[in-house]
């Protein structure tokens, strides 16, 4: 059956392209630190505007499964598999108000998948985040007692775990190894600048800037998803919190090692 | 108030802003953001000046903190995960971990229990206050996701 095309208006027709749509938009919700309650929910709605009879959607962290029914009783269903996350909230809203604006106008497929693309070409300025990091590891050093010395020695230190997060980001190593090599460097970087005589505390140097790379998105994710009822998705997360931590933990203790202790 | 807990509150305030920006926060988030982080982590000096222990303090500011920013996120129209953890950042034991893990490597097995114990609490305390304001926000929510369906 074909419908008849209004200029300007979407005619409601589920295809692979319009799965590939909504899956499309879960997907970058969920990499960038959406709860799963949301990427559920934002697939069924984005289905549904395109008309949809009924959308059964899972999701735990690492994949996305869809199955979509249109009004024929003809299914299509695609899955994703998601390899880590990188939070970017400001994709996030932009990604969810172009999904509430799918679901508010039916937007024509074409015109929505270039939305996306937009969004997705739009990359989060270095300049923000390299900012945001140094003010981080500056003012949290003075947060734990460290005098101006130190926390000038924290602006090194983090300009360090920063770099090393952006250059890990782009040859593409998996989160545990980055995390390790970042804490390593920082431990390295921390004791070093004390032994120097640049700094004076290595503890409030390094309290400082350990909380940059403390999982405590991961961690609110899991507890959230934990409690909306998203068991899975959230010990996943919770585990992986963990393991981070740890993983934390073993880069510093070996740059301890390797740097001859603390003073 | 000694001079360090004031450069405490400023410092939270700022660091906040980091975290903000870090995870790409724009516009009036950033100063809301870094005000509720402020007001979390100054609540949580005067619960300790009522001389409430470690679990109360961290706690009562948990739940203030994550209730203001399920008010915020709602009032900006913005997903809460980012404003969340920017504005509970101070709470968090950054110190506790670190001190924990440096007491395993110098081999100090007596304050290394004593202090990972307090880190897990400080963790659990800032958890438990998440989960009463995110169960009250789950329950709200499906109210009203019931009310318009209803209609």
């Amino acid at each position: 059956m074909v419908a008849e095309r209004e200029p300007g208006k979407c005619v409601p027709e589920i295809t692979d392209d319009t799965v590939r749509l909504a899956l499309d938009i879960g997907e970058q919700i969920l990499v960038c630190g959406g709860e799963i309650g949301r990427v559920e929910d934002t697939i069924t709605r984005v289905c549904n505007a395109y008309g949809a009879a009924r959308t059964d959607v899972f999701a735990i962290i690492s994949l996305i499964i869809v199955t979509v029914t249109d009004a024929d009783g003809k299914s299509f269903t695609l899955s994703r598999r998601i390899f880590g996350i990188r939070k970017n909230m400001r994709r996030l809203e932009q990604i969810n108000a172009l999904s509430r604006r799918i679901c508010a106008e039916s937007l024509p497929i074409g015109q929505a998948q270039q939305l996306l693309k937009g969004i997705m070409d739009e990359r989060q300025k270095v300049v923000w985040r390299v900012t945001g990091s140094l003010l981080v590891g500056f003012f949290f050093t003075a947060f734990f007692g460290g005098n101006l010395r130190d926390c000038l020695t924290a602006i090194v230190v983090s300009g360090v775990i920063v770099g090393t997060q952006i250059l890990i980001d782009r040859l593409a190593f998996n989160h545990i190894f980055s995390q390790l090599v970042c804490s390593f460097f920082a431990g390295t970087v921390a004791i070093l600048s004390v032994k120097a005589g640049l700094g004076s505390s290595v503890d409030a140097i390094m309290s400082g800037c350990i909380m940059l790379l403390i999982p405590g998105l991961s961690m609110t994710n899991a507890v959230e998803n934990l409690i909306v009822g998203d068991t899975l998705s959230g010990l996943l997360g919770f585990f992986e919190a963990i393991l981070i931590a740890l993983v934390l933990a073993a880069g510093f203790a070996i740059s301890m090692f390797i740097t001859g202790g603390l003073l | 108030m000694t001079e360090q807990e004031w450069i405490q509150i400023i410092a939270s305030f700022a660091g906040a802003v980091g975290f903000a920006l870090l995870f790409g926060l724009h516009g009036w988030q950033l100063p809301v953001t870094a005000l509720g982080s402020g007001l979390t982590w100054g609540l949580c000096i005067l619960g300790q000046h009522l001389g409430w222990n470690v679990f109360c303090s961290v706690f009562a500011a948990s739940l203030f903190g994550s209730l203001y920013s399920v008010c915020m996120s709602r009032l900006l129209k913005v997903p809460k995960t980012g404003m969340f953890i920017s504005v509970l950042i101070a709470l968090i034991p950054g110190n506790g971990l670190y001190q924990t893990m440096r007491y395993v490597v110098d081999g100090k097995s007596d304050a290394f229990i004593a202090c990972g114990l307090e880190t897990l609490i400080t963790s659990f305390a800032i958890a438990s206050g998440m989960v009463v304001v995110l169960v009250i926000d789950t329950a709200v929510r499906r109210a009203r996701t019931a009310r318009i369906s209803g209609k």
